[in-house]
């Protein structure tokens, strides 16, 4: 039996409540609330690990990725078990967040987030917190929030800069509004860097204004395009009401919402600056992984070595490739930008998969 | 000519004199950016022939990706 003490208690709030703005009501709204957090890295563990704590009802964390050595200097939920695991990212963080708060329901998908995708786990959903790695994600995540007229707040950093905004459906400017076309590439953390103090001074702003936006506490939002630079000391706000489009495709009146419009195709995509490839099929599988990593050990150890597999991923190697196979099909092959080398080695993985499947 | 750029002084040299010179005097013009100049938000079309004037304050903003 647990002593008195040593069970949970609503006592873990008493800070937050004593909090004039939010208080008791606005502590029961958060224990009400479902927020979904797209991506898991820096961002979305920072922002987790603060909603969670905080006491949100329902959390839900979608994530492609698996946790790396260079992931542990910033994104703070993850351990170097974690990194030796090959642990997905989405199921690292809910273990260890569960771990902080057992009174959160928290759900975690290893996945690519797409439009479908979205669109089943966008139900109940109150709000959004952006935190992506890529535009791409980030105009289908606008569009789903503009269709279902969710709340979201962008959030991106680089280096020792960052910038937050919170989008409204129907009232803000959206990122369609803001950008006419998928900004590409451009500065990519793996390239240029990035300090642990960027993520979490973003992070600071998306949080204090899904608060505000969970507890009611509208008229406390900052509803300006705030961006800093830690490392040069300059703190910007820019009211961009006037982006507004009245004809923008994602939020307008005749809105078309093209980002979910994305056929159901194979996908390949060099992640930049990271020396990898990500390869996506048209359909999701279910691969048996223990399976095909029975088949590589016993009749293609020549060419292909499994360094480790768990119930998410198997991770195997042949010359200076690896490849990391996630269980729905998709993979990611690091050591090239080459994306027909990529695929070679991904269809011979997926090939010894359907013969060990049959 | 001096400019307040994100709330810091700034000595900009003699070319620079709209709003399209500032982006790119600071590596800016090949990304997406949001430009206030005296709390007036520039449309992006008018880059270039938006003038800006000594003391001047500008805000500027870029978009990144990452996260």
């Amino acid at each position: 039996m647990m002593a008195e003490q040593d069970q949970p208690s609503f006592d873990r709030y008493s800070r937050q409540m004593s909090f004039g703005p939010i208080g008791t009501a606005g502590q029961q709204q958060l224990a009400e609330c479902h927020v979904l957090i797209v991506g898991a890295g820096a961002l979305g563990s920072t922002s987790a690990e603060t909603l969670v704590r905080a006491g949100v009802g329902h959390v839900t964390i979608i994530d492609r990725d698996y946790v790396e050595w260079s992931n542990l200097q910033r994104q703070q939920l993850y351990t170097e078990e974690n990194v030796r695991q090959r642990m997905p990212k989405a199921i690292a963080a809910k273990q260890h967040l569960e771990r902080i708060n057992a009174n959160v329901q928290i759900d975690a998908y290893v996945l690519d987030a797409r439009g479908e995708d979205l669109e089943r786990l966008i139900t109940g959903v109150d709000l959004i917190m952006d935190a992506c790695d890529n535009f791409e994600t980030r105009f289908i995540l606008n569009d789903i929030a503009a269709k279902y007229r969710i709340p979201w707040i962008y959030g991106a950093c680089i280096g020792s800069y960052g910038l937050s905004y919170t989008i409204l459906p129907g009232d803000t400017p959206c990122l369609s509004c803001m950008m006419d076309i998928i900004p590409n590439g451009g500065e990519s953390c793996d390239v240029d860097g990035i300090i642990a103090p960027a993520v979490q001074m973003v992070v600071a702003h998306q949080t204090a204004e899904a608060f505000k936006l969970l507890t009611g506490n509208h008229d406390a939002l900052h509803r300006k395009l705030v961006s800093f630079d830690l490392w040069n000391n300059q703190y910007t706000a820019i009211n961009i009401q006037a982006m507004k489009k009245q004809g923008c495709s994602s939020c307008g009146d005749q809105a078309t919402y093209p980002y979910l419009q994305s056929p159901a195709t194979e996908k390949a995509a060099i992640l930049c600056g990271r020396d990898t490839v990500h390869l996506r099929p048209s359909e999701a599988m279910k691969l048996d992984l223990r399976t095909l990593s029975e088949q590589i050990r016993q009749y293609h150890s020549r060419q292909l070595q499994v360094d480790i597999m768990n119930d998410f991923l198997l991770s195997a190697h042949r010359d200076e490739q690896r490849i990391v196979l996630f269980v729905d099909g998709r993979a990611l092959v690091h050591g090239t930008t080459d994306i027909q080398a990529a695929r070679q080695l991904y269809i011979q993985m997926i090939n010894i998969s359907t013969v060990s499947t049959r | 000519m001096k400019l307040i750029v994100n709330g810091q002084p700034v000595e900009m040299p003699e070319h620079v004199t709209t709003v399209q010179h500032v982006i790119a005097h600071f590596g800016l013009e090949n990304r997406i950016v949001v430009v206030e100049v005296d709390a007036q938000i520039v449309d992006k079309h008018h880059f270039a022939d938006r003038i800006v004037d000594e003391g001047a304050r500008i805000e500027i903003v870029h978009f990144v990706g990452g996260g």
